[in-house]
């Protein structure tokens, strides 16, 4: 029958694991510009 | 047997053995080929689809079966997963993640956009499907055809073909779904918020920017790796400015070719006998179920963000989280424009785009690490 368990398991996990990695991602180039600019604004 | 007795020789003619499955097949790909050239639906598929679906039933034809030359292309192209991250990088190349970088929020939205993608999934076991086609089908709501091919040929290959179809045909028909789903969620004064100007993104944001994706999404899902590594590389080549050379050929030649691979691969999995059943027209329901929800799920997540944002965002761009680039964000601007015709929100719109393609790739990932 329906494998119901499963299927909330993986809309659960994957989902949230979506959001997670891309947010994730956000931060990583929030960062990298924060870097990027805090180093231009340095030489400059 | 006189194998040159008139019998025996009739016998090995096609017509002979020609059922009425094969009759449908012929005018389903008709039709394909129809909708390409005359009403310009995705014709770059749907063409070499329509004619692989007329192709592969044609009784006796040694195309399809195994060691056939379209069983070859089917086997090393999709099989071997060598097709979809091929089309990948030529995406990559050919993609300006400029507005994604300047306003890295939007990210979030193309995973709200993943919604669809989850709902159906649920719809899909719930018609009986097992739990792997069940995933292959929801991942259709992502609106990528490259990466619905590539987690269908893994999880469900016997699906592929009402897969790709139901993925192709509703990116081409994303602006007729989008609209009505887009105005009713939202309020005219919603619809007409106008965004702040994007600031310029350097150069070395948009090369770092690639290093940065793939090992963020490749580190945390790496199941999604052969779709993400692919797409960054191909935008690498487009922003290093140094091998303009590769660029160009992962933007055409390369992505043409592939094309052109897919297409046949695709069109000649829809045998009479296997394709002729009620399952492909719940693929297609529940498809566009998930294209909707998709929509919707971007949507409702961008009216959240202005319950706390300052600088309000126009709710249309979270439609745009559905990956048909560039599709869905050119109707993002036509719905804005017809409310505000002074409102551009053509930029806006390509980053939440952009972001459904790595949120889609991400979500493959995802369900390739459950349940391959």
């Amino acid at each position: 029958m329906y494998n119901w368990d499963l299927a909330f398991k993986i809309f659960i996990f994957g989902f949230v694991g979506v959001f997670v990695c891309l947010t994730v991602l956000m931060f990583s180039i929030q960062i990298c510009g924060a870097i990027l600019k805090g180093s231009k604004n340095k030489k400059s | 047997m006189d194998v040159f007795s008139l019998n025996s020789l009739l016998l090995k003619t096609g017509i002979f053995h020609l059922t009425v499955g094969h009759l449908v097949m012929w005018a389903i790909g008709f039709l394909f080929v129809y909708l390409g050239i005359k009403k310009n639906f995705e014709p770059l598929l749907l063409v070499p689809i329509g004619f692989g679906i007329f192709i592969v039933n044609l009784p006796l034809t040694p195309l399809a079966d195994k060691g056939d030359l379209i069983w070859i292309f089917y086997h090393y192209g999709l099989e071997w997963e060598v097709i979809p991250p091929l089309i990948f990088m030529g995406v990559g190349a050919l993609t300006d993640f400029g507005p994604l970088i300047a306003n890295p929020k939007t990210l979030l939205l193309g995973a709200a956009a993943q919604f669809g993608v989850y709902v159906t999934f649920f719809g899909a076991i719930a018609l009986g499907f097992t739990v792997k086609e069940a995933a292959s089908i929801g991942i259709i709501g992502g609106a990528d055809g490259p990466t619905c091919i590539y987690l269908t040929a893994k999880l469900a290959p016997r699906l592929l073909g009402a897969n790709a179809i139901a993925a192709y045909s509703y990116m081409a028909m994303v602006p007729l779904i989008q609209p009505p789903i887009m105005r009713l969620l939202t309020s005219k004064k919603e619809r007409q918020i106008v965004m702040k100007q994007l600031r310029p993104v350097s150069k070395l944001e948009k090369i770092l920017f690639p290093m940065i994706a793939t090992l963020v999404i490749c580190l945390l899902v790496p199941d999604s790796a052969p779709l993400m590594a692919m797409l960054m590389l191909g935008n690498l080549f487009r922003e290093c400015g140094v091998v303009q050379r590769l660029s160009h050929a992962a933007q055409n030649e390369l992505l043409n070719i592939v094309t052109i691979f897919l297409g046949i691969a695709v069109g000649t999995t829809m045998k009479a006998e296997t394709f002729l059943n009620p399952q492909p027209i719940f693929i297609f329901i529940l498809g566009l179920i998930a294209f909707s929800f998709s929509t919707m799920g971007g949507l409702l997540l961008a009216k959240f963000f202005n319950l706390f944002l300052k600088d309000k965002i126009n709710p249309l761009i979270g439609s745009a989280g559905v990956s048909a680039v560039p599709m869905a964000a050119r109707v993002t601007q036509r719905v804005g424009q017809q409310e505000n015709p002074r409102n551009f929100l053509l930029m806006h719109a390509m980053g939440p785009n952009v972001a459904g393609v790595i949120g889609t790739a991400t979500a493959a990932g995802m369900f390739l690490a459950f349940l391959k």
